[in-house]
Order: C-alpha cells, then sequence, then structure tokens
C-alpha cells in the first residue's frame, strides 16, 4: 500500500513536469511526422508509406528514451529531495527504485498506447490494424525495459546528467545499427553483424513481421528477453544502489 | 575571466564522464560515421522469384538473389531487398516494391531489357558533407553536457557568489563558451585528422577547409548550448536533444531531401544548418570561402544573436536576483 503511494506520488511528478510529457507524448508523434514528411519521395506506390515505416522505428527509438524520462524521475534536483526524506523513514531501498520503474512504465505504456491509437485511427499510419494489441505488448515492454536501464544507470552513476548522456549514445548508436533511420542491409559483412547484435534490430523487424506477415515467431523471444534484460536491470539497481551516498 | 577558465580545467576530473563523451565517444561515433561512409554499397538488391531460369542479365550495380518462393514482405519492408521481381511470362515481368515509381520503372526496363536507363542515378552527395551533417548534430546535442558546469554552478549558489566578485556574467559566460568550445572542437578535429593522415581516409577537403568548417560547426554548438543553458533550468539536456535532432532532420544534415511544400521550404531556410550543409557542399565540390559568403554570414549572424540573447537572459536574471 505504502508502495503503491510512493508509485502514485511520481507518476503525479512526472505528469506534472512539461518537459517530460512532451516528450512522451508529442515528441514521437512530431518525429514521426517529420521523418516521414522528410523521406516521403523514396518512397511510393501505396504499399507502405514513409509514414508506416517511420511511424515503427520512430516509436522504438522514443520508446528507449523512455530513459531519460526514469533518469529524470529518480534524480531530478527536486526529486532527489523528496528521494533523501525517503531514506530516512524506514522504507525498503528496493520501494524508492521500483517505484519510479513502476510510474516511468506507466507513463511511457499510456502515453504509447495514446500514439499507436492517434496514428492507427487518426492518421492512418498502418501499425498493425488488428493485431495492435501485439504491437502495444512489444512496445510497453520495450518501455519496461528502458524505464529499467535508466533507473540503473542512475543506480550506477549516481547522477541525473550523467547517466541521460552517457545512455543516449548507445541508445542512438543500437538505433543507427538497428536501421531506424536507414536500411543497413548491403553495408558490408560488419554492420551485417552490428546490426544482428543491435537489439534495436530485432524489435523493429519483430514489428514490421507482425504488421505485414502476420508472422509472430519473434514475438515470444524477443518481449522475453526484454523481461529477462529489464529483471537484470534491476538486480543491478538492488546491488548498487546506495542510499547513503544519495546527497545533494 | 581566465579563473573561471582554469577553474573549469581543474573541475573536469570531478566530473569524468565529460571526457568520456569528448574525447572517447564523441570521436568513436565519427569513427563509425567515417569508416561505414566509405564502405560500398549495392544500391539495387532484387529478389528474383522464378522455378528455373536464370536472371536474364547481370549488372555490377544490381545484386540479384534468385529464389524459388517469395520472401516475407517484411523482408522488403526492412530493406534487405529493395525490390521483388516476378517472371510472369516471357520477357514480361512484375516488380513489387515500396520505392517510388520511377525506382519501379528502372527496375522493369532492366529486366525487360537488360540495361538500365541512362538517368537511373540520382545526385549523391559528398562523403564529406555527410559526415559534418552527423557532427554538427553530434556536436549540438553534446554541447549542452560540456556546459553542464554553468547550470551545475547556478544549483550549487557558486554562480551567485561568483556574480559579487568583479566578474561580470558576460565574462563568465565567455569563458564558460571557450571551455566548450575547445572540448568539441579538439577531440573531433583530432579523430579527422587521424583519420585523414593515419589511415589515409578521404574526407572530401583539404586541411584549411576542414578546420574552418569545424570551427563554424562547433561555435554554432557552443553558442546554442550556452543560449539552452541560460534559458532554460530544469530537462536542458532533453529539450536541446529534441530541438537539434529536429532542426537538423528538417535541414537536411543526415540526408538529402526534395521538399514539395514552399512553407516548409520557407521554415527550413530560416535554420542555421542548411546555409551550413550548402556551404560543406560547396566547399567540397572545390569552391572557396569567399565564394559563400552569405551562408557564412548568417550562420554567424545566428551565433552572435545566441550568444547576446544567451547574455542578456543571464545578465537579466542576475539583475533580478533569481540566481
Amino acid at each position: 500500500m505504502r508502495f503503491l503511494k510512493i508509485a502514485a506520488f511520481d507518476f503525479r511528478n512526472i505528469i506534472r513536469n512539461p518537459t517530460l510529457l512532451f516528450s512522451n507524448m508529442v515528441l514521437p508523434l512530431v518525429l514521426i511526422g517529420v521523418m516521414g514528411f522528410v523521406t516521403q519521395s523514396f518512397f511510393g506506390s501505396g504499399l507502405l508509406s514513409s509514414y508506416d515505416y517511420y511511424g515503427i522505428t520512430m516509436i522504438t527509438l522514443s520508446a528507449l528514451l523512455v530513459i531519460m524520462t526514469a533518469t529524470n524521475a529518480f534524480m531530478e534536483e527536486q526529486v532527489k529531495k523528496a528521494n533523501i526524506r525517503m531514506i530516512y523513514a524506514p522504507i525498503a531501498k528496493a520501494e524508492i527504485y521500483l517505484s519510479k520503474i513502476l510510474s516511468t512504465f506507466l507513463v511511457g505504456t499510456l502515453s504509447f498506447i495514446f500514439i499507436l491509437m492517434i496514428g492507427q485511427y487518426g492518421f492512418g499510419i498502418n501499425f498493425g490494424g488488428d493485431h495492435l494489441p501485439y504491437i502495444v505488448i512489444l512496445i510497453s515492454m520495450l518501455v519496461l525495459f528502458g524505464s529499467c536501464f535508466g533507473t540503473m544507470m542512475c543506480c550506477v552513476l549516481g547522477d541525473e546528467e550523467k547517466a541521460s548522456s552517457i545512455s543516449q549514445l548507445p541508445v542512438l548508436l543500437f538505433s543507427a545499427f538497428g536501421g531506424i533511420f536507414f536500411s543497413t542491409y548491403g553495408l558490408g559483412k560488419t554492420v551485417a553483424f552490428l546490426s544482428n547484435v543491435s537489439p534495436v534490430k530485432w524489435i523493429v523487424e519483430c514489428a514490421f513481421r507482425i504488421i505485414y506477415d502476420n508472422d509472430f515467431t519473434l514475438l515470444l523471444p524477443v518481449t522475453l528477453s526484454l523481461l529477462g534484460a529489464s529483471a537484470v536491470c534491476i538486480l543491478v539497481c538492488q546491488l548498487t544502489f546506495k542510499p547513503e551516498e544519495f546527497t545533494c | 575571466m581566465l579563473t573561471i577558465l582554469r577553474n573549469r580545467f581543474l573541475r573536469v576530473p570531478d566530473k569524468l564522464y565529460i571526457i568520456i563523451i569528448a574525447v572517447v565517444i564523441i570521436p568513436l561515433v565519427i569513427g563509425a560515421v567515417i569508416y561505414f561512409s566509405g564502405a560500398t554499397q549495392s544500391p539495387y538488391k532484387i529478389a528474383f522469384i522464378s522455378k528455373e531460369d536464370a536472371p536474364p542479365v547481370k549488372h555490377e550495380l544490381i545484386q540479384i538473389e534468385q529464389m524459388n518462393e517469395r520472401p516475407a514482405m517484411s523482408a522488403l519492408v526492412m530493406g534487405k531487398y529493395n525490390a521483388i521481381v516476378e517472371a510472369v511470362e516471357d520477357q514480361k515481368y512484375t516488380v513489387t516494391t515500396y520505392k517510388d515509381e520511377s525506382f519501379k520503372k528502372t527496375i522493369e526496363e532492366y529486366f525487360e531489357t537488360g540495361k538500365l536507363p541512362v538517368n537511373h542515378t540520382t545526385a549523391k552527395r559528398g562523403i564529406g558533407t555527410s559526415i559534418l551533417g552527423v557532427i554538427l548534430l553530434i556536436a549540438l546535442m553534446q554541447g549542452v553536457a560540456l556546459t553542464t558546469f554553468y547550470p551545475d554552478d547556478r544549483n550549487k549558489s557558486t554562480f551567485k557568489r561568483i556574480m559579487m566578485s568583479p566578474l561580470t556574467s558576460r565574462q563568465y559566460l565567455v569563458a564558460q563558451g571557450m571551455f566548450t568550445f575547445s572540448c568539441l572542437f579538439v577531440p573531433t578535429y583530432f579523430v579527422i585528422l587521424v583519420m585523414k593522415i593515419c589511415f589515409k581516409i578521404n574526407i572530401g577537403f583539404g586541411l584549411g577547409a576542414l578546420t574552418g568548417l569545424l570551427i563554424i560547426a562547433t561555435a554554432l554548438a557552443t553558442a546554442f548550448s550556452l543560449f539552452m543553458a541560460s534559458v532554460m533550468n530544469r530537462n536542458i539536456s532533453l529539450a536541446t536533444s529534441g530541438i537539434s535532432i529536429l532542426t537538423c532532420l528538417l535541414a537536411g544534415c543526415l540526408f538529402n531531401y526534395d521538399s514539395q511544400s514552399k512553407w516548409l521550404d520557407a521554415v527550413t531556410n530560416i535554420l542555421p544548418q542548411k546555409p551550413f550543409m550548402t556551404l560543406s557542399q560547396g566547399m567540397e565540390g572545390g569552391q572557396t570561402f569567399s565564394d559563400f559568403p552569405w551562408q557564412i554570414g548568417y550562420i554567424v549572424g545566428w551565433i552572435i544573436v545566441l550568444w547576446f540573447e544567451g547574455s542578456l537572459i543571464t545578465k537579466k536574471k542576475v539583475q533580478k536576483g533569481i540566481y
């Protein structure tokens, strides 16, 4: 009960922060719009529009960038002070970071459900039609991973700016090699290898297979590995989070 | 002022991640970009579905993979193949692709006649310009991380104490700007030099032109990050990343695009990144700085405006006693 109260408070904190709200709800739509518009001339013939392609890839990218919401929810200057008070209260340290993960996950999932619905029914982007729920599951698992990873980076590095600027770079690298911005096929063997290593590639491929081939073979392995990776992140949080070093 | 600058460098070990970003990661990304833009690419990858016929003709620009069954549509979407070609009857083929009509026509014509149409290639951007586009994006995004001491000083009330001294807020920002600029410029320049001289990779520019262009790019990023750090109090890095990615995409830093809309052109022409891309493309084509007085003037104008706005806002805030 107490845990839920803390989580609810964190949830309200995120919602009240205009920058976080903007980056989770509006920015993905703007990104889809801009990328779709910019690359419109490369696509044609109605099979797949630029918006269909960048709809999936940009949502994947923004779902990963939930990391920054997590670091912010955990260690932003104003939140930090409240956290310090909690540290002195008889609360298990796991409750402190788990509440951040839960609240970020809820905000992220809700906003991406909203974006997927708006995209599919409002703007006519192909997010799978009847298969939309599966895409929602996939993206929410990704959001869960992002929340856990961001919180883990905070626990390890102990500073918000540090955590968010360092985690940005692997996200961008994995995204670039995962084919978020451009197709990575035909760029040689090294890139092909890096692309197969990039988790982003498998998420995007899983989504495209569901949407265009009704092929669900990747869904289970991808969601399970995301869950597993999230569990590892939580474990690292438990091991590295030291409330006594958590000072302003 | 020099004391502030020295203080920045002395505090670097406290914020070790700054060094990690500046000295390791930025050059790594840039190196990767340079390496991969050098990698050769077969422009057309085609899945040819036919039970017995071998593909009719061979061409170095076209990579054909023959198979018995249609590949999954997602392979087409992911770009594993650019087109699926199916033999319907003698000399007739159906082409399935998500690319535009002219591409479809090109492939159809190739399979029917065995030749590529004359004007099949699109104008390509030089390697140096692509690299500089990415560098500009990274510099704009990371500039704020390298300006972190300034918001840090404000949060710790150090800034308030500094303002009590004879130092003005403008001098403080100059020192901070010098620090950000050198942390952005030196490692980036160094990596490109190593790439150019040690690995003999063709960057597309001479040394002088490269230095000039990098100075412009990093100065813009510095002015922008000082501006953002002055305007915003919270979520600086989040907002800066968002703005940088969007404006760089619209200005065509990552790839060239033709827009069909006039009003969008009007909006993107305001951005300083656009003249920068024009400038670097022109330089790569063999022109010199003196051929682009308007573009350079415009970028410098942006730098000055961002800088003055930033220092004005800081001065106002200091006078109002906000810090």
